[in-house]
């Protein structure tokens, strides 16, 4: 039996909750306390790893300042050469474990990533406070027992969602639907689809993934299936008495059965840019708000929400933060070889911040800027008593659309500006274009079969509703006389060619479907390969 | 009513279960499991209130009876509940559970299906049973059962050794009722068997929310419970005696009824208050025993504290006493050192291996302990967010020591130590009274530490005059720069308790020698003296000199750059107090103090700035004097040179004499392996031996022919007189006794005092072959020159008369080469 599992046994909620919620009690300088040691602690632990010192140089420094006077901003270009070939000589210590993202296809595939032993059980900390947090509806409430049921729908080892998800599987008394050695080996639609059959006899307590999953499925039971593919087999008396209950709470509620008919779900913790547009959709088909985080290979969980389901507060105890204020993000833009300021957490005022990182317990990433830009929305949540600042995942740097420097997009903007303007649309990527000295926003839109409207119909509504969202495009198009949104309905199933041409080419699975922001010309060649648009 | 066994049994149990109901109600907070419990003991009130009615024939016993039978199925359900939030996991029969609940219950009080009548005879009970009412009650039992089996397999699971026996004794309490339930369908269930078994139970639940806190109730109504003992016993005797005696004395009036109650209360309370003392002093032995001896403990550690002033004696002493009242096998207490601020450990039971552990000041142990004043658990480690920032060395180190207790023993609300304390031999956990305990022993220690604080510090401030006193004695006795200079920096570390001390002088083309540091050893420092420092440096001190005042710097220090950094900080030094040595018109140097020390407490306070100008203004007058003293002798040293020049430039003899003298003679000393120091009185003895002869008369001096008698005596003073002359000058002590004897011979037949053998200077003997040697080589005024081998075969023939065979040897040897 775990750790965890018997402090759930034994009933010591409030030990729970400290150790793994508790950081959200942390006074600011607290928290700067544990930023401040844990790195020193990492210092000294990089002072003694060849990388550690490339990147450090030879006198090590023995200060907050001067390690970020002397250390320089790192991308992970800085780590090629090492980590692409996993060399475990050169690091700070000794990996439990690699784990990749995907990296840039025509550069290198993956970016692979050295895990300790003391971050790989970090990873399970976080997700059990996630875990926590989402299933909490006031401060020490825990509602996490033994034996609790999470579907999976992480990516395969040695993707990192899948170390995390393993991690918890060790760290924690919780079933996996389908079990994790099971699910690992089978392909990625078939283990969701395995692990709702598993959910219907079994019963579903928490997930985790991406919300557009939830919502799919959410969708597909509003369509009249259960999308899981119901078999005899499955006939079992639970199975049938939790059909039974949700037919009849449909009905008593007039309306298709939902999954949150047929389960009682007590945490939904999601990640990635369309979390804060699927959310009412997951409320709708799920019955519980879920609670959003920020993750990311490199760095590990470096965010979460609390209780409240507001704004995300950072761990300290994961990576060293530290922020390029927008404003030395302009001078950088401006200006190239400008080496931005940084400043810390417990310096951080309301505005946009580019987040840089710094690994602790012996991680590699140094001072690393992972490109995700976050909107520091408050320094305290009064609501729930949290003295620390509390942010928003804004966007992803390259991801940010500046037309004219009238208007600036980022991917929630025009994911949101879809979603509201009630058209039918499977798929959609965003370019920004130049033509004749005029920059434009160029939208490919793959519409849903029961789609009805013409294209430049469909580009009305979604233009109404991007003004709606930012009004400056208005004040762009009557200050530079002229309409700066393109839009062009693809093919039906552009996107599921493009998947298929990607996997034909060997592609891996983070690299077969293209980037919502500005995809490259030939991601988008391959995307409208034999599309006549009205406008050629 | 009738009252007998029968109906006081079920009376007892009645009043039990109400006791504890009570108890549990008003205890806050109101938890889940409390509130479970609740409807358990209420049940079984009404039980035991079902059996006492019925028993007592109160009215309609089959009402009574069909009460009884429904509480004891609701207590079994309510039973399965409560072990169902105790042991936090939902089987999936408690749905049901309910359901059968209602239904049963409802069934056995409102119908003949359980109980068809009942009735009891002077105390006898006489019922029958329903045709349903194994079907009715037969699944409470079961229910009962699998409550027990749950009970018994989270035991089994359990590490928590407070958990493991509340679990041991609800399951022995349950099972008790689940054994002797079956009697009820035997003839024996006439008798209240069950009902003493049921209120056996109540006692066993009460014991173990007595003993091991089930449900948290507070300690103060156990105790109080527990105390009452003696009083009820007290009363009970009272009451029977005064019972006794009125019914020996029926026949006396109100008076001396009256009378007699005020003689028995005088005698049964005279009698009672030893009894009272002495069941007290056995109940807190038997139910308290750890708490006595803590009591006892504490008692004799509080007179030892006021009296003994040694620290390491009296933490001895207090761990000695913890670890064997409470049995612990090990304890440790790391105190904070006054000048590195670290805690390190003092004394220790069990701990052998944790003298390289150490809790710096940024620790988070010491970081919480400081702004807490309770203690901190093994588990509080694990599980307080704070304790997330512990290096993965510094949990290594927590892990080593496996303490089970961090108590902070605080002195006017500072950190000054922590106590630490490993698990118990019998694995309990501590309770709420260990902890006050071990507190107060925390707060105990923290009075010896300020005891022997305050004597301590008296004790240094003697010290430091001491030092100060001896450091001025030393500066008074010498003029030597360099013994000035190393005295002064060597007492500085001593008295300022620092980690070092270096002594620059300004010179006067405006550079920086270092003239001494202490303590030397670290780096092979002597290297340094005498060496110029740096021009950065030279700029930072000339800024100080300006300043006209002591300054510190932190290693740390923003302002600073890297390259003052490294020319002001050498080793590991952290703090540096730079005191400017001020003469009366001018500044001479600096006066550099070092701390090696990693703490945010100040190392130079303003105690200790105040003590570094005392020192700096002794430094300065001594160093002054000792400038001047070693001007002075420069000064003198010039003149009795100048006066050596020229009483070889009226010696007609030869002008380089005593140059050749010098050089021959050092050879000679260095071949004998003479140390530096001889060797160069050698030198300066060679170039001034005939100093003297500056009061010698030309005509003697350069007199062709034999000298007379008083011609003689004249010239033989001259050895007298050289050594006079240079005897004032401190730097020429050892060269004046050469100078004094070297016309001394080897057989005492020399002057000026005919001293023998080895009573002459080994440098006059020296300098006498020498002299000898360059005499004969040479031409003088009364002789011609001779060879080398004339002069060697002289020299030889002269040994052991003249000169020491001994240095003759030698010097024919190394001459011949």
């Amino acid at each position: 039996m775990t750790e965890l599992a018997t402090l759930i046994k034994q009933g010591r909620t409030d030990e729970i909750w400290n150790k793994y919620c508790g950081f959200l009690d942390l006074s600011i300088d607290e928290f700067m306390e544990i930023q401040e040691r844990l790195l020193m602690e990492q210092i000294n632990l990089l002072g003694k790893s060849m990388m550690g010192r490339m990147l450090m140089g030879d006198m090590i420094p023995t200060s907050i300042d001067e390690f970020r006077e002397v250390v320089p901003l790192t991308t992970y270009e800085d780590y090629l050469g090492y980590l692409d070939v996993q060399r475990e000589d050169v690091l700070p210590r000794k990996p439990l474990t690699w784990c990749h993202t995907s990296g840039r296809t025509e550069e290198y595939k993956f970016k692979w990533v050295p895990y300790t032993q003391q971050m790989y059980d970090r990873l399970a900390i976080v997700v059990v406070g996630a875990m926590i947090l989402s299933s909490a509806n006031r401060k020490g409430d825990i509602n996490l027992e033994n034996k609790d049921t999470i579907l999976l729908t992480t990516a395969p080892p040695p993707y990192f969602s899948a170390l995390v998800t393993r991690a918890t599987d060790a760290h924690a008394d919780v079933h996996f639907l389908p079990p994790l050695d099971e699910g690992e080996k089978m392909g990625y639609v078939e283990r969701v689809q395995a692990g709702f059959k598993d959910a219907m006899i079994k019963g579903l307590d928490y997930f985790y993934g991406i919300s557009s999953v939830l919502v799919r499925i959410g969708q597909q039971f509003e369509s009249g299936g259960t999308g899981s593919g119901l078999s005899k087999d499955m006939i079992k008396p639970s199975l049938i008495w939790r059909m039974l209950k949700g037919l009849l709470k449909a009905k008593l509620s007039g309306r298709a059965m939902l999954p949150k008919d047929i389960w009682n779900i007590k945490g939904i913790m999601i990640g990635g840019a369309d979390s804060s547009v699927y959310r009412n959709l997951v409320v709708k088909y799920w019955g519980r708000q879920p609670v959003e985080g920020y993750a990311c290979t490199e760095g590990g969980m470096l965010a979460i929400q609390g209780w409240n389901l507001k704004d995300m507060t950072f761990f300290p105890e994961n990576d060293f933060l530290e922020f390029i204020p927008d404003e030395e993000r302009v001078k950088e833009r401006e200006n190239p070889g400008y080496v931005p300021k940084t400043v810390l957490y417990n310096e951080l005022q309301p505005g946009i911040y580019e987040l840089v990182f710094t690994n602790f317990h012996g991680g590699i990433f140094t001072r690393y800027r992972i490109g995700d830009l976050f909107e520091v929305t408050a320094l305290k949540d009064d609501e729930i008593g949290v003295g620390l600042p509390q942010v928003q995942y804004y966007s992803r740097s390259s991801d940010l659309i500046n037309l004219a420097n009238f208007v600036f997009l980022t991917e929630k903007d025009i994911w949101n500006s879809m979603e509201d303007a009630e058209v039918e649309y499977n798929e959609w990527i965003a370019r920004k274009e130049f033509v004749e000295g005029k920059t434009f926003l160029h939208l490919f839109v793959e519409a849903d079969p029961n789609n009805e409207l013409d294209e430049d119909e469909f580009r009305s509504r979604v233009k109404q509703s991007l003004i709606k969202i930012n009004s400056d495009i208005k004040d762009m198009e009557e200050m530079l006389g002229y309409d700066p949104l393109k839009l062009n309905l693809l093919n039906p199933g552009a996107f599921h060619a493009y998947m298929e041409y990607q996997k034909s080419q060997g592609a891996d699975l983070g690299h077969t479907k293209p980037p919502h922001m500005n995809p490259t010309k030939e991601q988008l060649g391959v995307l409208i390969k034999e599309r006549k648009f009205k406008s050629d | 009513m009738i009252w007998n066994i029968s109906t006081i049994v079920p009376f007892i149990t009645f009043f039990l279960y109400t006791a504890l109901l009570v108890l549990v109600i008003v205890a806050r907070p109101q938890t889940e499991p409390r509130r479970r419990f609740r409807w358990l003991l209420l049940t079984m009130t009404l039980w035991s209130l079902g059996a006492f009615l019925v028993l007592v024939e109160y009215r309609n016993s089959t009402i009574w009876m069909r009460m009884l039978s429904s509480s004891a199925i609701a207590f079994m359900v309510s039973a399965y509940y409560f072990i169902d939030t105790i042991l936090e996991e939902k089987t999936p029969l408690s749905r049901f559970v309910i359901f059968y609940g209602v239904v049963s219950i409802v069934l056995a009080l409102f119908s003949n299906l359980v109980i068809v009548e009942a009735s009891a005879v002077a105390g006898e009970l006489e019922y029958t049973f329903g045709n349903f009412v194994y079907i009715i009650s037969g699944p409470s039992y079961l229910l009962l059962i699998y409550s027990i089996i749950r009970l018994i397999k989270s035991y089994r699971e359990s590490d928590d050794s407070n958990q493991r026996n509340r679990l041991l004794y609800l399951t022995v309490a349950l099972s008790l009722i689940i054994i002797v339930s079956p009697i009820n369908f035997t003839p024996l269930g006439e008798y209240p068997v069950d009902i003493a078994a049921n209120g056996l139970s109540a006692l066993l639940i009460a014991y173990s929310i007595l003993r091991y806190q089930l449900l948290d109730i507070r300690v103060v109504i156990r105790q109080g419970l527990i105390y009452s003992i003696p009083t009820v016993i007290i009363g009970s005797a009272y009451f029977l005696i005064i019972t006794l005696a009125l019914n020996l004395f029926r026949q006396y009036s109100g008076l001396e009824i009256f009378l007699l109650s005020l003689g028995v209360s005088i005698v049964s309370a005279l009698l009672a208050e030893p009894f009272r003392e002495r069941a007290q002093s056995v109940i807190d032995r038997l139910f308290f025993r750890e708490k006595y001896d803590s009591t006892e403990m504490l008692r004799t550690l509080s007179s030892s504290v006021a009296t003994v002033l040694d620290l390491y004696k009296i933490t001895n002493m207090i761990l000695d006493k913890v670890c064997s009242t409470l049995h612990i096998p090990q304890a440790a207490f790391f105190l904070r050192d006054e000048v590195t601020n670290r805690f390190q450990l003092t004394t220790q039971i069990g701990q052998e291996g944790a003298h390289q552990i150490e809790f710096r000041q940024g620790h988070p142990l010491v970081l919480w302990l400081s702004s807490h004043d309770q203690p901190l658990t093994k588990h509080d480690l694990e599980v307080l967010p704070q304790f997330q920032s512990l290096w993965r060395s510094e949990r290594r180190d927590l892990d080593d020591l496996d303490s089970e207790l961090f108590i902070p023993i605080k002195v006017m609300d500072v950190l000054v130590g922590i106590f630490l304390v490993g698990a118990k031999r019998s694995e309990q956990a501590y309770t709420v009274e260990d902890i006050l305990t071990l507190t107060t022993v925390a707060n105990q220690t923290a009075v010896a530490i300020e005891n022997a604080r305050l004597f301590t510090s008296e004790q240094d401030r003697l010290q430091e005059m001491d030092t100060l006193y001896a450091m001025a004695r030393q500066l008074v006795i010498t003029d030597n720069l360099d013994e000035v200079v190393g005295t002064v920096a060597e007492h500085a570390v001593n008295s300022v308790q620092t980690t070092s001390a270096k002594i620059i002088t300004r010179e006067e083309n405006g550079d920086f020698i270092i003239r001494a540091v202490h303590p030397q050893s670290v780096n092979q420092r002597e290297n340094l003296i005498g060496s110029k420092e740096s021009l950065v440096a030279e700029h930072f001190y000339n800024w100080i000199l300006q300043e006209d005042q002591s300054v510190i710097i932190h290693r740390r220090d923003p302002d600073l750059h890297e390259e003052e950094r490294r020319a002001l900080f050498f080793d590991d030094l952290q703090e540096i107090c730079l005191a400017p040595l001020k003469g009366v018109e001018e500044y001479i140097g600096l006066l550099i103090l070092g701390d090696d020390h990693i703490n945010d407490q100040e190392t130079y306070s303003s105690t200790k700035l105040r003590l570094i100008e005392v020192i700096s203004d002794y430094a300065t007058s001594a160093i002054q004097r000792a400038l001047l003293h070693q001007r002075l002798e420069e000064t003198f040293l010039e003149t009795i040179i100048a006066l050596a020049n020229a009483v070889d430039a009226r010696d007609s003899y030869t002008g380089d004499h005593s140059q050749r003298m010098a050089d021959l003679s050092t050879k000679i000393g260095k071949v004998m392996g003479l140390p530096k120091d001889q060797i160069e009185a050698l030198h300066w003895a060679s170039i001034l031996h005939d100093i003297g002869k500056i009061g010698v008369p030309d005509e003697i001096l350069n007199k062709h022919g034999p000298l007379n008698k008083e011609e003689w005596v004249i010239m033989k003073e001259h050895p007298v007189i050289g050594a006079e002359i240079v005897a004032p000058v401190k730097y020429l002590e050892p060269v004046s006794p050469i100078i004094r004897a070297h016309h001394e011979k080897f057989d005492g037949s020399g002057y000026p005092y005919g001293l023998v053998g080895e009573d002459i200077p080994l440098g006059a003997r020296i300098l006498a072959v020498v002299d000898a040697y360059i005499a004969i080589r040479d031409e003088r005024v009364y002789s011609t020159s001779h060879t080398h081998e004339e002069a060697i075969a002289e020299i030889r023939r002269s040994s052991g008369s003249h000169f020491d065979p001994e240095i003759v040897d030698i010097f024919c040897k190394t001459v011949s080469e």
